[in-house]
C-alpha cells in the first residue's frame, strides 16, 4: 500500500512537471469521453430503457412487415377487426388511432383548451396494464357506436383544468362544443410515446372515414406462456387468409412486388423504431471521435514513454522489477483517467443540455420510459470505465511495449539514440488513424449539412417572412355543417382585420407544409376508372396573395364564388403537368372526390406539401364557401383551419389574434399561433440537428486530431533536434527545415485523407440511412435535395489539410529556428 | 583565405557572460592544414563553428577568401558556407535513417543541382572513397570508422575550398584512425585546405601548423615562431 502511494504521489509530481502534456491529455479524454457519455447516455435511456409498463417484455406491436422491416403496428380498421378476432397468442390485444387529433376541451367555463386527444378501443389501456388513479377506464358499452361520450383524462389535464378535483368522476366537460363525461382520471406515471391530455373510445367500425386506411396502430400482450415466434408464426399463417378476405390489399403494391405480411414486435423496438437507425449512427459517430481520442492518447503516452526511457533505465538498473516500473505508469494513467472523466462529465453535461435544446423531439416522445434528468452518477460511472479502459489500453499498453526493448542500453554514454524505427512508424501510424477517422466524421458532416442547407434553400412557394399563422380546430358537432364554419371564420377574418399592422388576412384548411386532404380526383371528360390521387386544400378569397403565392394564369377566387353558385377551382402547376401537360386548363372542369364538376379559373404555382423534401403533389384549390356539409366535418375532424395574417411590422399580434377569435367563438381556443417561417423550420429540424450533431462531433475530430498532429510533429523535433542540426550543417536553409517539418504533416495527412475517402464512401449508406429517417419524403427519394457526395469530401479534406498546416506550422517553425552550433553540442 | 581579427566570442546565463573565444587574430591560407588544440573548455569547437559559419553571435572581423563575413546577412552567410565549407564531426552525425548514398547526396540536395548531376557525383565519390558496395547500407550496418568514411564523403562531395573537422577520429580505434588521419592527408595534398580539432598528438602530427588555444585564447601558433600567449589588453 505504502508503494502505491507512493507511486501516486511521484505520478502526481510528475504530472504537475509536464503541464503541457498533462492538459492536452485530460483534455483529449474530457472531449472524446464526454461526447461519448453524453449520446450512450441518450441512446441508452431511449432504446435500452423498458417502457413504463408491467411485464412490458410481452407487450407486442402488430403490423406489416415492411420491406425497410422498422417495426410498426400499423393496421387498417379492416385487419386490425380481422386480427382481434382471429389471433389466439394474445391474452389481450387493443386498437388505437396511429396519431393524436386536435381538440378543444372546457369545462363550461368560457376557457377553453386546446388539447391533444387519442382515441383507444375498450381494451387498449388495459392491454398496457395501466389502471386509472380514478374512476375506470373503457368498457365494451363504452366502445360501440352510439355509445355514450365518455372521457379518461391525463393527469396533467386534470390537474391544470380541473384544479386536482378527487370528484371528477361523473362530471361533465366539453370536447369540442359536445358534452362529455369524465370516467377516469390516469396516475402521473402513466405516459404514451406522444402522451394525450384525454382518451376517448375508438369505436372502430366501417362506418368512420379512416377505417379503410392504415390509421391504426394494435398493441396486444403475450398470452402466459406463449413466445414471441409463436405469435409471429400465427400471424404468418393469419396473412393469407386477409389477402383472401380482402384481395384490393394486393392493389397497393406492384406486380412482382412481395406482399407484406402481418408480424410482431417488441412493443419497446415499435415506439423506438423511428430513432434507432439516427441514434444509433449518432453513437457510431461518437464512437469514432472516441477513437479518435483514444489514437490521440496512444502518441501522447508511447512519446512520453520514450522521453522517460533514461529515468525507467535508471530505476531498473538501481533494481526496480518491471512489474514496479508497469505499476507506476498505471498509476499515472490511472489518475489521467480519473481527471480526464471528471472533466468528461461536464463535457456530456454540456452536450446533453444543448442536445436537449436542439433537438427536434423531446427523449420521452420516442420512448415514454426514458428520463429526461440527468443523471450524474450514472454519467460519472461510465465516464470513468470508459476513461480507465480507453487509458489502459491505449495509453498504457504501448508504454509498456517500450519496456520490452532493451531500456538499459538508454543509459550507455548518456546520448540520445534517436527514435526507435518501430516507433517512429507507431507514431506514424496512429496520426494517420486519426486522420482518416476524422475524414470520415467531417465528410458525413458536410454531406448532412450539405443535405440540410438544400433543404433551407428549397423555395416553399410561400413568402414567409412577416406572415403569422393562427390554428383552430372546428370540431364537433356545431362545426360539421359549412354553413357554421364560414360563419366563424368570416368572423375571425373581420376580427383580425380591425387589428392594427395587420395588412392581409385568409383562411385555409390544407396550410403549405402542413397535411392536405388526399382524395381521388380526374378531369370531368375522362371516366371514373382515370381517378388519381390529388391534393384537396380549401381555401378562403385573397389567400394566395396573402401567403405570397403568384397567381399565374386565371382569376383568384372571390367573394361571389358562393355556395349556391356555379362550383369553381384553382390548379397548381404539378396538376397542370400532369393532367393537362402544361396546356392551359382555364374552362376545364375537375371531378374531386366524386363530387360535382368545378370549372377550373385558374392556376397557382406551386407550393410545398408536408415537406421541403418532397415532390410537389398536385393540388386542386376549392373555396371554403363550395365546400359541402360532409366534406367539411371530415376536413374539420382532421385538420386544423389557419387564418394567414400578412403583418405589416415586427411587433406580435398574437393576443389580438387570440382576442378575435374568442370573440368569434369563446368555446374554440388557439390551436397554436406561430410565424410561418416555424413551419418552415420544422420541416428541417431533424435534418439540421443531425446536422448540428455530425457537425460538431466533426469539430470534436478535428480538433484532436491537429492536437494530435501538433503533439507528435512536436515530439519529433525534439527527438530530431541533431539530425535538423547535421542538415543545417551540411547546407539546409532555415526554409528547407521548415519545409521539411511541414511535409511530414502534410504527407501523413494525405495518406490519412486517402484511407478517409475510402472510408467515407463506405460511410455514405449511413449518412443517407439517417437523412431517410429524418427527411420524410413521399417517395423515399432523396436524391434531389442530397448533398454532392464528391462536394462533401471535398470539403471535409480541405478543412483537414488547413487545420494540418495550421497544427504543424508551430513545430516547424520551432524546426526551423533550431540553433544548429546548439543542436550539435547537445549530441 | 581565413582572415580573424580580434574575433570574439560568449555566452550569456542570466547576468553571467561566460567568455569562449577572445581577441582571436588569425590567418589561414590556403592549402594548409591546421590543428588546433587545447584541453576541453579551451573553445576550440566554438571556433570551428564560427569558421563553420554554423554560429553567427560573434563580434569582430572575419575575411573568408576576401568576403567580409560580418558583414553578410544570415543567409548570405548559409549560402557561402554551403558553397565553400565541408564538415567533419566526431560522431559522423550520419542520418539514421538515410543509406549511404543518401547520406552523400544529402549536401547536394540542398544546391540547385539536377538529379542526374547528383547522382554521378554520389557514384564519384563512393568509387573515391570504396564504398560501393555499402552505398544501400544503413549508418547502423557499418564500423564506427566506415561510417567517419561516410562523414568525410559526405563533406567534400560538393568539393569544398575549406573542409573542418571536429575530432574526427574521437570515436576511432588506432587503426581506423590511423586510416581516416591518411585520408586527411590525402585530400590536402589535393589541394583542399583543413582545419582539424584533436586532442591527439599523433593527428596533430598529419597537419602542416599546430593552434593551441587556452581559456579562449590563442596561446601558441607554430606558424609564428617563438610565438606565445598574446598580449591583450581588456
Amino acid at each position: 500500500m505504502n508503494g502505491w502511494m507512493q507511486d501516486v504521489r511521484y505520478a502526481l509530481r510528475q504530472l504537475r512537471r509536464s503541464p503541457a502534456f498533462t492538459l492536452t491529455a485530460v483534455l483529449t479524454l474530457a472531449l472524446g469521453i464526454g461526447a461519448t457519455t453524453a449520446v450512450y447516455h441518450v441512446v441508452s435511456q431511449v432504446l435500452l430503457q423498458p417502457l413504463p409498463y408491467p411485464a412490458q417484455e410481452r407487450l407486442v406491436g402488430v403490423g406489416w412487415e415492411s420491406a425497410a422491416e422498422n417495426p410498426e403496428a400499423e393496421q387498417t380498421g379492416e385487419t386490425a377487426d380481422f386480427l382481434l378476432a382471429h389471433t389466439t397468442s394474445f391474452a389481450s390485444a387493443g386498437v388505437a388511432d396511429d396519431s393524436l387529433l386536435g381538440e378543444n376541451f372546457s369545462i363550461g367555463d368560457g376557457k377553453p383548451l386546446s388539447i391533444r386527444s387519442l382515441r383507444v378501443s375498450a381494451s387498449y389501456l388495459p392491454t398496457l396494464g395501466v389502471a386509472p388513479m380514478l374512476g375506470r377506464l373503457f368498457t365494451a358499452e363504452d366502445d360501440h357506436v352510439g355509445g355514450a361520450p365518455v372521457a379518461v383524462l391525463s393527469y396533467g389535464l386534470w390537474k391544470r383544468a380541473l384544479n386536482a378535483d378527487v370528484g371528477v368522476v361523473g362530471r361533465p366537460v366539453h370536447v369540442n362544443g359536445d358534452v362529455f363525461t369524465v370516467i377516469g382520471v390516469m396516475p402521473e406515471s402513466f405516459a404514451t410515446a406522444d402522451s394525450p391530455d384525454l382518451w376517448q373510445p375508438l369505436r372502430l367500425s366501417p362506418a368512420d372515414p379512416g377505417y379503410y386506411g392504415t390509421n391504426f396502430m394494435m398493441v396486444a400482450r403475450l398470452k402466459p406462456g406463449a413466445s414471441l415466434e409463436q405469435a409471429r408464426a400465427e400471424l404468418k399463417t393469419l396473412t393469407p387468409e386477409i389477402y383472401a378476405q380482402f384481395p384490393h390489399y394486393k392493389k397497393w403494391y406492384a406486380l412482382g412486388h412481395a406482399l407484406p405480411e402481418q408480424h410482431a414486435w417488441l412493443l419497446r423496438d415499435v415506439v423506438v423504431s423511428d430513432a434507432r437507425n439516427s441514434l444509433l449512427s449518432l453513437m457510431a459517430a461518437v464512437v469514432m471521435v472516441l477513437l479518435v481520442a483514444c489514437l490521440n492518447l496512444a502518441g501522447l503516452m508511447t512519446a512520453r514513454a520514450l522521453g522517460r526511457q533514461r529515468e525507467v533505465a535508471l530505476r531498473m538498473a538501481l533494481g526496480a522489477r518491471r512489474s514496479s516500473v508497469i505499476r507506476l505508469l498505471m498509476v499515472e494513467s490511472l489518475l489521467l483517467a480519473a481527471a480526464g472523466s471528471v472533466a468528461a462529465v461536464g463535457v456530456a453535461r454540456g452536450i446533453r443540455a444543448l442536445m436537449t435544446v436542439i433537438s427536434p423531439v423531446a427523449q420521452s416522445s420516442l420512448n415514454p420510459g426514458a428520463s429526461s434528468a440527468a443523471d450524474l452518477w450514472g454519467m460519472l460511472g461510465f465516464a470513468l470505465a470508459i476513461g480507465c479502459g480507453t487509458t489502459l489500453v491505449f495509453g498504457l499498453l504501448p508504454a509498456v511495449g517500450l519496456l520490452r526493448h532493451n531500456v538499459t542500453s538508454a543509459l550507455a554514454g548518456g546520448q540520445a539514440a534517436g527514435t526507435p524505427v518501430s516507433t517512429q512508424k507507431m507514431g506514424r501510424v496512429l496520426m494517420i488513424g486519426q486522420v482518416a477517422l476524422a475524414m470520415m466524421l467531417l465528410s458525413a458532416g458536410a454531406l448532412l449539412l450539405g443535405t440540410f442547407l438544400n433543404l433551407r434553400s428549397i423555395p416553399t412557394g410561400v413568402e414567409a417572412k412577416r406572415l403569422d399563422v393562427l390554428q383552430v380546430n372546428l370540431k364537433g358537432d356545431q362545426y360539421a355543417s359549412a354553413a357554421k364554419t364560414a360563419q366563424l371564420i368570416d368572423h375571425v377574418q373581420d376580427g383580425l382585420r380591425q387589428i392594427p399592422g395587420v395588412a392581409q388576412v385568409a383562411a385555409v384548411n390544407g396550410l403549405p407544409l402542413d397535411r392536405g386532404l388526399n382524395i381521388s380526383g380526374r378531369p370531368a371528360k375522362d371516366g371514373p376508372e382515370t381517378d388519381r390521387s390529388v391534393e384537396a386544400r380549401f381555401v378562403t378569397p385573397g389567400y394566395f396573395h396573402t401567403v405570397g403565392t403568384p397567381l399565374l394564369m386565371g382569376r383568384d377566387i372571390t367573394a361571389s364564388d358562393r355556395a349556391n353558385g356555379a362550383p369553381v377551382a384553382l390548379v397548381n402547376e404539378a396538376l397542370v403537368q400532369k393532367w393537362w401537360h402544361g396546356q392551359s386548363p382555364l374552362g376545364e372542369f375537375v371531378i374531386v372526390g366524386g363530387g360535382q364538376p368545378q370549372q377550373v379559373v385558374g392556376v397557382v404555382a406551386d407550393s410545398h406539401g408536408r415537406t421541403l423534401a418532397d415532390v410537389i403533389r398536385p393540388t386542386v384549390y376549392e373555396p371554403f364557401a363550395q365546400v359541402d356539409d360532409g366534406t367539411m366535418k371530415m376536413i374539420n375532424g382532421w385538420f386544423p383551419t389557419s387564418f394567414v395574417i400578412r403583418v405589416a411590422g415586427e411587433a406580435s399580434v398574437a393576443a389580438e389574434a387570440a382576442r378575435a377569435l374568442h370573440e368569434a367563438d369563446p368555446e374554440v381556443p388557439v390551436g397554436k399561433f406561430a410565424t410561418m417561417q416555424s413551419f418552415v423550420d420544422e420541416t428541417v429540424a431533424a435534418p439540421r440537428f443531425f446536422a448540428w450533431m455530425a457537425g460538431g462531433f466533426a469539430v470534436f475530430a478535428l480538433l484532436l486530431t491537429g492536437v494530435g498532429l501538433f503533439g507528435l510533429l512536436s515530439y519529433q523535433v525534439g527527438m530530431r533536434t541533431r539530425e535538423i542540426g547535421v542538415r543545417m550543417a551540411v547546407g539546409a536553409g532555415r526554409g528547407q527545415i521548415l519545409l521539411l517539418v511541414l511535409q511530414r504533416g502534410v504527407a501523413l495527412t494525405m495518406i490519412g485523407l486517402a484511407i478517409g475517402v475510402v472510408g467515407s464512401v463506405a460511410l455514405r449508406r449511413v449518412v443517407v440511412s439517417v437523412l431517410t429517417d429524418t427527411v420524410h419524403t413521399h417517395s423515399g427519394n432523396l436524391s434531389s435535395v442530397l448533398a454532392s457526395g464528391a462536394i462533401a469530401l471535398a470539403y471535409a479534406a480541405a478543412c483537414l489539410l488547413a487545420a494540418t498546416i495550421m497544427a504543424s506550422y508551430l513545430p516547424a517553425r520551432r524546426a526551423a529556428s533550431i540553433e544548429p552550433t546548439q543542436a550539435l553540442r547537445a549530441e | 583565405m581565413i582572415e580573424l581579427n580580434n574575433l570574439e566570442r560568449s555566452y550569456k546565463t542570466g547576468h553571467t557572460e561566460t567568455w569562449v573565444l577572445r581577441r582571436i587574430k588569425l590567418s589561414i591560407r590556403e592549402g594548409e592544414f591546421v590543428t588546433i588544440m587545447g584541453p576541453s573548455g579551451a573553445g576550440k569547437s566554438s571556433l570551428l563553428n564560427v569558421l563553420a559559419m554554423l554560429d553567427d553571435q560573434w563580434r569582430g572581423e572575419f575575411l573568408f577568401s576576401g568576403v567580409a563575413v560580418q558583414a553578410l546577412s544570415r543567409k548570405q552567410r548559409a549560402e557561402l558556407a554551403r558553397q565553400k565549407i565541408g564538415m567533419v564531426f566526431q560522431s559522423y552525425h550520419l542520418l539514421d535513417d538515410l543509406t549511404v548514398a543518401e547520406n552523400i547526396d544529402l549536401p547536394l540536395s540542398y544546391k540547385n543541382i539536377p538529379k542526374s548531376e547528383r547522382q554521378a557525383l554520389v557514384a564519384d565519390t563512393l568509387d573515391r572513397f570504396n564504398i560501393v558496395g555499402k552505398k544501400d547500407l544503413y549508418p547502423s550496418q557499418l564500423s564506427g570508422g566506415q561510417q567517419q568514411l561516410v562523414g568525410i564523403a559526405r563533406a567534400v562531395i560538393h568539393r569544398p575550398s575549406l573542409l573542418l573537422a571536429d575530432e574526427p577520429t574521437g570515436n576511432l580505434q588506432s587503426a581506423q584512425a590511423k586510416e581516416i588521419m591518411e585520408l586527411f592527408r590525402q585530400l590536402n595534398q589535393e589541394g583542399a585546405t583543413i582545419v582539424q580539432v584533436t586532442h591527439s598528438e599523433v593527428n596533430a602530427g598529419y597537419g602542416t601548423r599546430t593552434i593551441e588555444l587556452r581559456d579562449g585564447w590563442v596561446s601558441s601558433d607554430s606558424a609564428e615562431a617563438g610565438a606565445g600567449r598574446q598580449e591583450v589588453q581588456s
